[in-house]
C-alpha cells in the first residue's frame, strides 16, 4: 500500500517536475523509491516533504548538480535543470550555463567598500569678503568676476 | 581651451541678460523705482539668463550640426581588438535596477538590447546584471520567471544574473551601490540602463571602445531618445525631444566638454573611479533636504569631476532610447520625485572642493524648478505693478518746475524685449527645424518640410497651452517640498494609459480655479492687462479637457497616420526597436491566447519548477526564533484560510523565507491529494512560463 501510493506521488511529481518520457520517468522512480525505501528506514507513510527531498536528489545527481554545503534548499536545483535541460530554445545550454556557485542567480559575491564621500559644507567667513586669497583657489576667478560685475552695476543701474 | 568656451559662455549669458535689463530698467525707471519693479527687474534678469543659457547652448548646437561636427572631443578606437587575449579585453557590466516594474517589458527591452548586441558581434565582454529592488511579490515572482527565459535564450552567449534585494535600501543609487560592492571587482565598466531603457548593440560596442581610447574618462552619457508612446502628449514630447533635442545636446556638449553631466541610465562608467569617489552619504537632517540623496546622478558626475575624472556627453551617438510618460499628469508626478531630488542639491551645490561646472549643473538643476516659482512671482509682481501704475495719476507739473512732465512713451522698447525674449524662447526650436534640411533622410522621416513645420507649429501651441499648467504643478511641488513633504518612490508609469475625466477634474480643478480667479480679478481691476495674461490663463482654465485630450491615444495615432509629430523612430525605426515592438505584440497576444490563472504566488508554491527556481534564487538569511514563530502562523493561516487572507507583505516574507517555501511546497502537494487544492492551482499548470 505505502509502495504503490509512493509510486503514484512520485509519478505525479516527476511529472510536474517536467521529466515528460515515460521510460525516463519509470529510472527516475525506481532511483527515489530505492532512496525512500531503503531497509534502513522506517517503513511508514512519507510525507511529501520526504518524497520532495527524494526526487531533487534524483534529479540533482542526473544533473551532476554540486550543492555546496549541507543547505537543503538547494538541492532543488534539479528541477530548475531538468526543465533547462529540454529547453529546445538554447540547445540544451541553458543548464550548463547555470552558475556552478552557491548563488545561482549571480557569480560570487567578493566585499568591496564603496567609502562615503564628504559633502559638507564649508561655512562663510567674513574675511573671504576683504581677502580672496581665503577662497577656494576654483573660486578666484569667480570672485574677481563677481566683484567686477558688482562695481559695474553699481555704476550702470543708477 | 575648454576652460576659454566656459568664459566665453559665461560673457554670452552674462552680457544679453544685462542688456535685456538695461533695457526692462530703462522702462521701469521712467517714473523712478518702486519696490515691486525691482523686484521685477531681478526676477526678469534671473528668469533671462535662464532661458538665454538655452539659447546659447542650442546657437552652438546648431552650428555645429551646420558644420557636421560633433560637440565632444573624444578619441574613439573604431573596434574592439578581436585578436587581443580575452583577459586583456575590458568587461562590461550591463546593469538594470528595476523596483516594481512591468517586468513584460523589462523582459523585452532586455531581449531586444542582447539581440542587438550578439548581432554586432561583441556580446563576449558583456554580461547583464538584472537588479531588482521589488516589493511586489507578483512583480518579484515574475522578474525571477523573465530571467530564466533570458538565461535559456541567450545561454552560452551572454551571462543573465538576477539579483534581489528584500528592502530598497537607498533606491537606486543603494541597489547600484550593492552592484559594486557585490561584484564590481569583475567589471572594468558598467553601463547602467533605466527599466525602459533600450540600447543598441552599436551604441553599446562605441561607448566601450570611447571608454578604452579615453583612459582618464570617468563616464559618457548618451542622451537617450524618447520612443515608443503614442499619445498625443507622449508624442509632441517624443517629436520635440527629436527635432530640438539633438542641438541642444550638442551644444551641451560643445560648451560643457569634460564636465558634462550624467542623467542616471543610458551610460556607462568606469567601475574602479566610481566605487573609490562616488559613495553618497546620507544627509544631515530630515527629509526632503537631508536623508538619503534621491537625485543622484548629478551628484556623483559632480564627485567623479572632483576626484579629477572627466565626464563627456556622447552627443553624435545614436541608439540610445527610453520611454517617455505618456500624460501630463504622469510627467507632473516624475516631475515631483525628481523636484524633490533637485531641490535637496541645495545642500550639495555648496559642497567643498566640487568643480564651478559640477556646481552649475546643480544649479541648473534645481533652477529647472524654481523658474517656476519665479515666473509665477513675476506674473503676481507684474498684476500688482499693473495695479499701482492704473491707480496712479500721471502729475503733469511737478512742483517748483516751469515745464510740463510730458508722460514717455516707451512702447517700442517694450516691444522690442518682448521680441527678443520670445525669440530667444523659440529659435532654439527654429534652429532644430532648421538642422532637418542639412539631412534628406532625416527630414523626411520628420515627415518632409511642411509636415515638420506643421508638427513644429502644433507642438509650440500645446507647449504654450501647458506650460502655465506645469509651472503650477511645479510651484505646488516646491511649496509642498520646502512645507517638509517628503515623496513616496513609486514605479513610473509606461504604458499607455489615458487620462479619464474624473482624474483628470481631481487633478486640474485647483489649476483651472486659479487661473478662473486671476482672469476674473484682471478682467474687473484691470481690463488693460487682462489680454497680456490671457495666454497664461487659458492653459490652466483649460486644463481639465487638455490633460485628458493629450493623454488619448487615438488622437496621436490618427495624427501619426496624418505625418504628423512624426520622428525617425516611427517612420524609419532602428532595428533594436523594431525587435522590441515585436516582442511586446508577441507578448501581448500570448497573454490574450492564455490568461493567467492564479497569481503567481499561488504557483511559486505549487508548481515545482517556479518553487526551485524561487528558492534557489533567495539568498541565505537568518531568523530569529520570534521571526520563525511568525512566519511559521503565517504559513497555517495560509493552510487554513488560503491565500487571500494574507497581505501584500505577508506574502512578501513568506516568499523571502526559504524554509516557509519548502514547507508550502509539500503543503501544496498534500492538499492535493486530499481534495480540492487549498494552497495553489493545478501543479502543472503554467509549469513552463
Amino acid at each position: 500500500m505505502i509502495r504503490a501510493q509512493l509510486l503514484c506521488r512520485l509519478d505525479r511529481y516527476f511529472f510536474a517536475a517536467g521529466v515528460g518520457d515515460e521510460r525516463e520517468r519509470a529510472a527516475l522512480i525506481a532511483q527515489a523509491c530505492d532512496t525512500l525505501l531503503a531497509p534502513s528506514r522506517q517503513q511508514s507513510e512519507l510525507s511529501w516533504l520526504q518524497v520532495i527531498g527524494a526526487v531533487d536528489r534524483v534529479l540533482a545527481e542526473r544533473h551532476a548538480i554540486e550543492t555546496p554545503g549541507d543547505e537543503a534548499r538547494l538541492t532543488c536545483r534539479g528541477r530548475i535543470a531538468e526543465i533547462f535541460s529540454t529547453d529546445e530554445r538554447s540547445g540544451g545550454r541553458a543548464a550548463e550555463s547555470l552558475n556552478p556557485t552557491a548563488d545561482w542567480g549571480t557569480p560570487p559575491r567578493n566585499y568591496r567598500a564603496m567609502p562615503d564621500q564628504d559633502l559638507s559644507v564649508r561655512s562663510p567667513r567674513l574675511s573671504w569678503l576683504v581677502d580672496p586669497s581665503a577662497w577656494p583657489s576654483t573660486w578666484r576667478p569667480a570672485h574677481n568676476f563677481v566683484v567686477s560685475l558688482s562695481c559695474l552695476a553699481v555704476v550702470l543701474i543708477p | 581651451m575648454p576652460k576659454m568656451r566656459r568664459i566665453v559662455l559665461l560673457m554670452l549669458v552674462v552680457s544679453s541678460t544685462a542688456a535685456a535689463v538695461l533695457v526692462l530698467g530703462t522702462i521701469l525707471a521712467s517714473q523712478g523705482f518702486s519696490v515691486l519693479e525691482l523686484g521685477i527687474l531681478a526676477l526678469f534678469g534671473l528668469l533671462f539668463a535662464w532661458i538665454t543659457t538655452a539659447f546659447w547652448l542650442s546657437l552652438a548646437g546648431f552650428v555645429l550640426h551646420v558644420l557636421g561636427r560633433p560637440g565632444h572631443r573624444l578619441a574613439e578606437r573604431t573596434t574592439i581588438p578581436e585578436d587581443s587575449a580575452k583577459d586583456e579585453r575590458s568587461r562590461v557590466a550591463l546593469v538594470m535596477p528595476i523596483y516594481n516594474e512591468d517586468p513584460q517589458r523589462v523582459l523585452a527591452g532586455l531581449q531586444a538590447t542582447l539581440n542587438s548586441l550578439l548581432r554586432a558581434r561583441h556580446e563576449n565582454r558583456f554580461e547583464l546584471f538584472i537588479l531588482s529592488d521589488s516589493t511586489d511579490p507578483e512583480v518579484w515572482l515574475a522578474e525571477e520567471l523573465a530571467w530564466s527565459q533570458l538565461n535559456r535564450e541567450f545561454a552560452g552567449k551572454l551571462p543573465v544574473f538576477y539579483r534581489h534585494r528584500p528592502k530598497n535600501l537607498a533606491r537606486k543609487s543603494g541597489n547600484i551601490a550593492d552592484f559594486c560592492q557585490s561584484w564590481g571587482y569583475r567589471y572594468d565598466y558598467m553601463v547602467v540602463l533605466d527599466a525602459d531603457s533600450i540600447m543598441s548593440g552599436h551604441c553599446l560596442v562605441s561607448l566601450v571602445n570611447r571608454m578604452d581610447a579615453n583612459p582618464k574618462v570617468g563616464l559618457i552619457q548618451v542622451p537617450p531618445t524618447p520612443v515608443l508612446r503614442e499619445s498625443f502628449f507622449a508624442r509632441s514630447q517624443q517629436f520635440a525631444a527629436s527635432v530640438f533635442g539633438p542641438v541642444y545636446a550638442t551644444g551641451l556638449s560643445f560648451w560643457f566638454q569634460d564636465s558634462a553631466n550624467y542623467w542616471g541610465h543610458n551610460a556607462i562608467i568606469r567601475v574602479a573611479p566610481f566605487m573609490a569617489h562616488c559613495g553618497l552619504p546620507t544627509l544631515p537632517g530630515k527629509e526632503p533636504f537631508g536623508g538619503e540623496i534621491l537625485s543622484h546622478d548629478f551628484v556623483e558626475a559632480a564627485l567623479l569631476r572632483r576626484a579629477g575624472w572627466q565626464v563627456w556627453l556622447a552627443d553624435d551617438l545614436s541608439g540610445s532610447f527610453e520611454e517617455p510618460p505618456p500624460t501630463l499628469i504622469d510627467h507632473a508626478k516624475r516631475d515631483r520625485r525628481w523636484c524633490q531630488g533637485n531641490l535637496q542639491h541645495l545642500r550639495v551645490v555648496f559642497a567643498e572642493g566640487l568643480r564651478p561646472l559640477s556646481r552649475l549643473h546643480l544649479a541648473m538643476g534645481i533652477m529647472a524648478y524654481m523658474s517656476s516659482v519665479f515666473w509665477f512671482v513675476l506674473l503676481v509682481l507684474s498684476g500688482l505693478e499693473a495695479l499701482r501704475q492704473a491707480q496712479t495719476e500721471h502729475s503733469y507739473f511737478m512742483e517748483g518746475d516751469l515745464f510740463p512732465n510730458w508722460p514717455v512713451s516707451y512702447a517700442f522698447e517694450a516691444a522690442t524685449l518682448l521680441a527678443i525674449t520670445l525669440s530667444i524662447l523659440y529659435l532654439p526650436k527654429i534652429f532644430g527645424y532648421l538642422t532637418l534640411f542639412l539631412d534628406r533622410r532625416r527630414l523626411m522621416a520628420h515627415g518632409g518640410g511642411v509636415k515638420a513645420g506643421l508638427s513644429l507649429l502644433l507642438e509650440s501651441l500645446t507647449s504654450i497651452l501647458l506650460a502655465p499648467i506645469l509651472m503650477l504643478f511645479q510651484l505646488g511641488f516646491v511649496v509642498s517640498i520646502l512645507a517638509g513633504r517628503s515623496v513616496r518612490w513609486a514605479a513610473q508609469k509606461r504604458d499607455d494609459g489615458e487620462t479619464s475625466w474624473a482624474e483628470a477634474g481631481a487633478v486640474h480643478l485647483g489649476h483651472t480655479a486659479v487661473a478662473a480667479t486671476a482672469g476674473w480679478v484682471s478682467w474687473h481691476s484691470l481690463p488693460d492687462f487682462f489680454p497680456w495674461l490671457t495666454p497664461v490663463l487659458l492653459g490652466p482654465l483649460l486644463a481639465i479637457p487638455l490633460s485628458r485630450l493629450t493623454s488619448r491615444v487615438d488622437l496621436g495615432r490618427a495624427l501619426q497616420r496624418r505625418g504628423l509629430f512624426l520622428t525617425p523612430c516611427e517612420s524609419d525605426r532602428p532595428a533594436v526597436l523594431e525587435d522590441l515592438c515585436r516582442r511586446l505584440t508577441a507578448l501581448e497576444q500570448d497573454a490574450q491566447a492564455a490568461p493567467r490563472r492564479g497569481t503567481l504566488f499561488e504557483k511559486a508554491i505549487a508548481d515545482p519548477f517556479m518553487n526551485a527556481l524561487h528558492l534557489t534564487l533567495l539568498a541565505r538569511e537568518s531568523r530569529s526564533k520570534s521571526e520563525r514563530l511568525r512566519l511559521d502562523a503565517l504559513v497555517a493561516k495560509l493552510q487554513e484560510q488560503g491565500v487571500e487572507s494574507l497581505t501584500r507583505s505577508q506574502r512578501s516574507d513568506l516568499l523571502s523565507d526559504p524554509a516557509s517555501m519548502t514547507t508550502l511546497h509539500a503543503l501544496a502537494w498534500q492538499s492535493s491529494e486530499e481534495g480540492p487544492l487549498s494552497l495553489g492551482q493545478s501543479a502543472t499548470e503554467g509549469k513552463r512560463a
